[in-house]
């Protein structure tokens, strides 16, 4: 449990300079894009004990920029440590997300492209698609970390805004740049503000700045065995807090549907947006 | 067949550079609905002061804690804006004008952004 407890110890500390996104979901996307020039840091950590392996705790450093008001890139750098297993790095990711669409619909949708180039010790559980399940993660990561995963992933996000409330959908296609099928899985969210109305107040602990949700996630089997059948699922109420100057934390427990999903797996994530950092470095 | 498909490329270049060019004012894209709309905190303090919280937070980036506008974003003490109506202003904060830089607010609350209404209408 040693170094599981140094990870979350690094996490925090490095929390405490930090400040990320304000919706609480932790897997699923909505059609918010980041604002042009802004610069967001966040750890995204995740942690959970898979029957028959060792607990781990995965941490994603995400750096999020808002290119335009329609479009959004992101790089994820990933590591994890498992208990009696030892850290390393894992990978990254590169994330696009676009806004085709310049108004606001009743169903607003955004495209969302990825690159990743990991290696199969990577626990983040970003997304679940296809045939994904807790015994994946089982294997020692000595025997996990050979395996280089170069995947391509998609997703059409759907989301909308009403009365407070926001309800995005994502559908997601991902593909293993080698000779592997099309592996298919679906995000589906809803969350609202404890308060919609501002104070006019300052304050940090007020509603208006709490945001809570509920997810729903999961694989749907791959091109040629489409469907539920070995899939994995899980809901997670989700919660997040914005303070006024930019820092962000949220915490999301996950429970497992089926019997190929983990029982429960922690998410936790603090973040930090610098507005204007990209006009900053042109003064 | 390929001089057809080169000159069909060539057009569909022509018009995503036209279209890209292409300034619209934001206020003729308000839909007649929310030109209709009416503020339901006019007239509040409370809620300008609210909105004057969010406006330091939201917006105060990009136009300046004093609206008065910085290098890459418009004035909000112009007089295209004074001029502006309420349903006009929250159709703006709701959609934002992403061509031109302003992200769209609709993750905000409509009482949020009536409150930012607000507080742009008594400080104009």
């Amino acid at each position: 449990m040693q170094p599981i407890c140094r990870v979350l110890a690094c996490a925090l500390a490095f929390a405490s300079c930090l400040g990320a996104a304000d919706a609480p979901y932790f897997v699923t996307y909505s059609h918010r894009m980041e604002e042009p020039g802004n610069l967001e840091l966040a750890l995204d950590g995740t942690t959970g004990s898979p029957k028959g392996g060792n607990t781990f705790v995965n941490s994603l450093l995400e750096i999020e920029y808002g290119v335009k008001a329609w479009w959004t890139t992101e790089v994820y750098l990933s590591g994890q440590s498992t208990a009696a297993e030892g850290a390393l790095f894992t990978g990254y990711r590169w994330e696009n997300r676009f806004r085709p669409l310049m108004h606001e619909h009743w169903i607003n949708p955004v495209l969302y492209v990825e690159f990743a180039d990991t290696n199969g010790a990577d626990k983040s559980l970003k997304e679940i698609v296809g045939h994904d399940g807790m015994t994946d993660q089982a294997e020692p990561t000595s025997i996990s970390r050979l395996e280089r995963k170069r995947e391509l992933e998609t997703k059409l996000i759907l989301s909308s805004n009403f009365k407070g409330w926001n309800i995005s959908e994502n559908i997601i296609a991902e593909k293993n740049l080698t000779n592997e099928p099309w592996e298919f899985g679906y995000a589906a969210g809803v969350s609202r503000p404890l308060a919609l109305a501002a104070s006019p107040t300052p304050c940090r602990l007020c509603r208006e700045n709490f945001r809570a949700g509920v997810e729903l996630y999961g694989g749907l089997g791959t091109r040629r065995e489409f469907g539920l059948h070995d899939t994995s699922h899980y809901i997670a109420p989700t919660i997040a807090w914005q303070s006024p100057n930019g820092l962000t934390i949220a915490i999301s427990p996950s429970f497992g549907l089926n019997g190929n999903s983990y029982r429960t797996l922690l998410r936790f994530s603090v973040g930090f947006e610098w507005s204007q950092f990209g006009r900053m470095r042109t003064k | 067949m390929r001089p057809a498909f080169m000159s069909a490329m060539w057009l569909c270049c022509v018009c995503c550079v036209g279209l890209c060019a292409s300034r619209i004012n934001w206020r003729d894209e308000v839909l007649p609905k929310f030109r209709l709309l009416t503020n339901p905190y006019a007239g509040q303090p409370v809620a300008a002061q609210a909105g004057g919280k969010l406006f330091s937070r939201y917006c105060a980036q990009c136009h300046g804690r004093d609206g008065n506008g910085l290098r890459r974003a418009p004035s909000l003490r112009s007089r295209e804006l004074k001029g502006a109506s309420a349903g006009e202003l929250f159709w703006l904060l709701r959609n934002g004008n992403l061509r031109d830089g302003m992200p769209s607010w609709s993750h905000l609350p409509d009482e949020q952004r009536w409150q930012i209404v607000t507080w742009l209408q008594t400080g104009n």
